[in-house]
Formats: structure tokens, C-alpha cells, sequence
């Protein structure tokens, strides 16, 4: 019984040396991210949160001061849609944001990794942003660095778009074509209205081997005030910790940042070079098994022969 | 240590044999997949032989250039001579590729280049340049994927060039053949190709043949990939300047603004993300095809 245990363990650690190589990385889980939906509810008069997409139907949601509490690095926040404004700060990095229909949020992190401003949504993130998504007829407005920032249009209208700090590269694009990839825009330059670039040429690049120098974030800047759809009002925000709807913060809060060098992205190697179609032969992939099958059949000779 | 041996013995024996049967089940798989391409491929060709072997009444059968096109003298005065002149518009034939049209919309042109393998669809599909990088006609895997017709290149209305990406097999499939073209005896007896569009069928004389490779976007150097339309005396003068320079040897054949290029490029190992190019120019509509539904 021992022996065939062995042979089980060894044969499941071969198996796994030999599929190591296929699945190209061991995936190692720490604290799953949680995702937390946030929407404003009407019959409370404030903004709450839920654990998982929002339901209606389940009033399982909790004041926003118990997200602020539980709240850790990595996590994930969903603003849904309303007519509400919200001013929230989390004192996290968060994985990512993402914009539904919001009238408009600002959030305040450490640091996002991923946001997302939807179509129909308006959204402003404190805190540097590594990728930035905005799509269709979005308003964003970004007050620290963004490394990466992906304009998409997916059905019509065009973005607004503000950023404080610096933008290491923009591409704009919908799902099949890319239609253009800017870079190193410096600090409090990069601007977009409905669409068009307002960018003086000689702050941007449009190669990317070009490295800016750091440029710091001038704490002194006043965040420009986040343009708003044509017929819309701006909303007072709520001022982060309090309910009152009549407490009004600033529109867009500025946080004074650190020096940050705009990250130059390094793109594939494949992405430095013109887009054709490679048309070479593929590598004969069973010709490699074949030897492997060699190699492991003239292992097992040799074993056998010395052990004879 | 004899059990531990014994252990490993099975380890690999049972590896060897995964190895083994995971390669014959790619090679079944590869196998049954090409044939499927191939059968539909020949399905497709027997399938215009079927119109092209319909003589219409009062007309000549599709047929290739003379002979006399393989003799075509270096000098563009003489080829001009040696090329038919236009009379009145010919009558409308039936198109002999218009089963594959219908049976893929994917599909813009049939590429013909006599006395070799090249005898395939090309497949243009805007949405995704790579769609048909490796699949067949019928969209299932397929190792030789078929040709593809450059996103930015088009038959209708056409542009100035019509590039066309096959893969360099070395069974000789798609453009498995193409670097052949580096010799001139090759040229010589192979200068003539044809493409069958939806509303004729063009004829092309090979104008140049050289290596080339795929740049950085950054380089700013002559990109062959990157020319599809000549608006400007200028713009065509960049490309057939270069070509001519390129090419490998002197074919002869010369160009002026206003002539259209077909352009057949492939994988090449000179260089990194090498290419091997041959550019033909348009000679001439030699048919006119009915239109179809």
C-alpha cells in the first residue's frame, strides 16, 4: 500500500513537472479580492454598500463607514448608477474601479490599478492609476499619474477627459482597430473634449522611445473642475464620512502627490514592430514530444540496465 | 535503491508513452484537419474547372497569357507592343470561381500563378487581418491557413496594391513556393499570375522580386507593407523606386503612375521577421465577369 502511495506522489509530481512548462506559471492564491457594489439608497438617503453585485431585493447593505473599516489592498469597487454624488476615500490600493452609470463619483485610493468609466458615466479618481479605461461619452477627470490610458469607443459619443499628472501612454481605439498611441504627456497637459485632443503637440510624444524627464506634480495645481454632459448640473458631493447631503465637498479634491517618473510602458516586443501578418511556419510542436518520448524511453533502458 | 529505480523506470515509461500519444493525437488532429482543408480546396477548384471548360458561344475560353507573354522583351516600348491592345468591351463571362464567392463572403479573389501550387482563395477580412492566418476556407484549423488580402488593401473599389500575406510552407503549400522567385530562371518561366475578382479576372507580370522584413514602427525606412495607394506621382515614384532597387534582379518590366501592383509577400529566415516579397504589375483585365447572387 505504502509503495503504491509512492508511486501515486511521484507519478503526480512528474505530471506536474511535466505541465509545468504548458500552463507557462504556478499560480499561488493569497486573500481573494472582494468586491464591493456601492449604490445610493433612496428610502436611507445615502450612499451604501453591498458585498458582490448589488440586489435590490436583498437590503443586506451597510453604511459606507464599515467598507472604509474593512476595506484592504487589492479590492474592487463597483459604483453603480444614480442621481447621487459621491466623494468616497479609502486609505487602500484598490485593484480596480469601475464607473456604471454614475452621475459622478470621485474616489480617493492610494493607488487603482484598473478603472473603469463606462459609458453615460462621469468619474474622478484621486490617486495614481495604472490602467485607465474610459469608453463612449464617459467624463473622467484623473488627478494623479496614469501609466496607461485606453480611450475606447465601443457604440458612440466621445470622452472627456482630464489628468492632473502625467500620462505615460494613451491609446485610443475601438474593439478592431486602433486609431492612435500617443505617449509621455507631460504633467497637467493631458486634455480631451468630446473627442478631440487639446494637448499642445510639444507636450506629448508620439514615439515611444522618448523618456521624460521626472516631472513633478505641482501641489499648487487646482484640479481642473470635471466637465459635465451638456444639460446636466454639477452635483455636490457629500463629504467623505458624513450622510449629509447638504455638506459640500470640493468638486474635485486635489491631494498634493509625490514626484512620480511617468512610467514609460514597455511594450511586447511584438508591439515595437509594424503590424503584418506573420506568415512563417510554426514550430513542429509534436516533433519535440516525439523526443521527448525518446528521451524518456532511453531513460528508462538505462535504468533498467543498471538495476539488472 | 532498486525500488526507487523501479519507480522511476515506470515514471518515464508512462511519460514516454503520454509524450508519444499526446504527439499522434496533434498529428491525427493536424492530419484530419489539412485533409478537410485540401478536400474542400479541390472541391472548390473542381468546381470552376466545371465553368471554365464551358466554352461560351462567340467568346474564347479564360485561358492563360499566350506564350508569348513568357517572352515579354525588357524594354517597356516593346511590351507595350506585345500587349494586346483594348477593342471593344468584351462580353461579360461567367465568373468560374463564383461557388467559392458564395460559399465564404470572406473570400476576395482566387490567386492563380501557373505551373505551381499557387492556387488558392484570398481571404479578406477587415475585421481581423489574422482571422484566416490559420484556418482554412471552411474557418476550422488549419495549419496553412489561407491568403490573406492586407486589411488595408481592396478590390473594390481597388487600390493601387493589393498586398497579399501567405504562409511559407515547407510542404510547399500557400506561398511555400514563392521564394523559388529569387532565381530569375524561375521568373522567367513563372512571370505571369492571375487574379480572379468578383468582376474579372486581372492579370499581373512579375516587376520585381527582393527580401525585405517587417520594421519597427519607429524605423524610418521604406516599408513595402505599408504602400496601398498611389494618389501622387510622388507616392508611386517611393514605391517603384525602391522596389526597383530592392529586386534581386532586373525583370525588365517597368511601371509608371496610374498601373496597379499586386504584392505576395512571405516568411523569410534571412533576417529577423524577414519577408520575401514579389510585386507584379497589373497588365491588364483580361476578362470581365458577369455578376452573380
Amino acid at each position: 500500500m505504502r509503495k503504491l502511495k509512492n508511486i501515486v506522489s511521484l507519478l503526480a509530481a512528474a505530471a506536474m513537472l511535466f505541465l509545468a512548462p504548458f500552463t507557462k506559471e504556478l499560480q499561488v492564491s493569497a486573500a481573494e479580492p472582494v468586491t464591493y457594489s456601492l449604490k445610493y439608497v433612496e428610502d436611507k438617503g445615502e450612499w451604501r454598500y453591498h458585498v458582490g453585485a448589488w440586489d435590490d431585493n436583498n437590503s443586506g447593505h451597510r453604511e459606507l463607514y464599515y467598507l472604509q473599516q474593512s476595506i484592504k489592498d487589492g479590492d474592487i469597487l463597483v459604483i453603480e448608477g444614480g442621481e447621487h454624488s459621491l466623494n468616497l476615500e479609502v486609505p487602500v490600493s484598490l485593484k480596480n474601479v469601475t464607473f456604471n452609470h454614475s452621475h459622478q463619483a470621485v474616489i480617493t485610493a492610494k493607488s487603482v490599478e484598473n478603472v473603469y468609466v463606462l459609458r453615460d458615466s462621469v468619474g474622478v479618481v484621486n490617486g495614481d492609476v495604472t490602467n485607465a479605461h474610459v469608453y463612449d461619452n464617459a467624463v473622467a477627470n484623473f488627478n494623479n499619474n496614469v501609466t496607461n490610458l485606453f480611450i475606447t469607443k465601443e457604440r458612440s459619443g466621445e470622452q472627456t477627459i482630464a489628468v492632473v499628472g502625467t500620462v505615460a501612454y494613451v491609446r485610443t481605439g475601438d474593439a478592431e482597430k486602433i486609431y492612435n498611441e500617443l505617449y509621455n504627456f507631460q504633467a497637467n497637459s493631458f486634455r480631451q473634449e468630446e473627442g478631440i485632443l487639446k494637448t499642445d503637440a510639444s507636450k506629448f510624444s508620439i514615439v515611444p522611445a522618448v523618456v521624460s524627464p521626472i516631472v513633478p506634480v505641482d501641489p499648487t495645481v487646482t484640479a481642473p473642475v470635471v466637465p459635465v454632459v451638456p444639460g446636466t448640473t454639477i452635483p455636490e458631493t457629500v463629504v467623505p464620512g458624513t450622510t449629509d447631503p447638504t455638506a459640500v465637498a470640493p468638486v474635485v479634491p486635489t491631494l498634493p502627490v509625490a514626484p512620480v517618473a511617468p512610467v514609460v510602458p514597455v511594450p511586447p516586443a511584438d508591439s515595437l514592430y509594424d503590424d503584418v501578418p506573420q506568415t512563417g511556419e510554426p514550430l513542429f510542436f509534436p516533433g519535440f514530444l516525439v523526443a521527448g518520448a525518446g528521451l524518456c524511453f532511453g531513460g528508462a533502458y538505462l535504468i533498467k540496465r543498471r538495476s539488472a | 535503491m532498486k525500488k526507487t529505480a523501479k519507480t522511476l523506470f515506470i515514471i518515464l515509461v508512462i511519460l514516454g508513452i503520454c509524450c508519444l500519444s499526446v504527439a499522434g493525437g496533434i498529428l491525427l488532429y493536424r492530419y484530419q484537419s489539412d485533409r478537410q482543408s485540401r478536400e474542400t480546396l479541390e472541391a472548390l477548384r473542381a468546381s470552376a474547372e466545371n465553368y471554365l471548360s464551358v466554352e461560351p458561344p462567340g467568346e474564347e475560353p479564360l485561358r492563360p497569357l499566350p506564350d508569348s507573354a513568357a517572352e515579354v522583351p525588357p524594354s517597356g516600348e516593346e511590351e507595350a507592343q506585345s500587349t494586346p491592345a483594348p477593342t471593344a468591351t468584351p462580353e461579360p463571362l461567367e465568373n468560374p470561381y463564383q461557388d467559392s464567392f458564395l460559399a465564404n463572403e470572406d473570400m476576395a479573389a482566387w490567386l492563380v500563378v501557373p505551373d505551381t501550387r499557387i492556387d488558392y482563395p484570398v481571404m479578406w477580412t477587415p475585421r481581423d487581418e489574422n482571422y484566416y492566418l490559420r484556418r482554412g476556407f471552411d474557418g476550422q484549423a488549419d495549419q496553412n491557413g489561407c491568403l490573406i488580402l492586407d486589411t488595408d488593401s481592396c478590390v473594390d473599389p481597388i487600390t493601387t496594391n493589393l498586398i497579399i500575406h501567405g504562409h511559407n510552407m515547407k510542404s510547399g503549400a500557400m506561398f511555400g513556393d514563392l521564394d523559388k522567385y529569387r532565381e530569375e530562371s524561375f521568373f522567367q518561366d513563372h512571370r505571369v499570375m492571375y487574379l480572379h475578382t468578383k468582376d474579372g479576372l486581372r492579370t499581373y507580370e512579375v516587376i520585381a522580386v527582393f527580401r525585405s522584413q517587417v520594421f519597427k514602427k519607429t524605423d524610418q525606412v521604406f516599408k513595402f507593407y505599408q504602400f496601398f495607394q498611389a494618389d501622387t506621382q510622388e507616392e508611386f515614384d517611393d514605391f517603384y523606386t525602391n522596389i526597383k532597387e530592392l529586386s534581386l534582379y532586373d525583370t525588365g518590366v517597368t511601371a509608371e503612375f496610374g498601373d496597379r501592383f499586386l504584392t505576395l509577400s512571405t516568411c523569410s529566415y534571412h533576417v529577423d521577421r524577414g519577408r520575401f516579397v514579389v510585386v507584379a504589375r497589373e497588365t491588364g483585365c483580361e476578362s470581365i465577369y458577369a455578376p452573380f447572387h
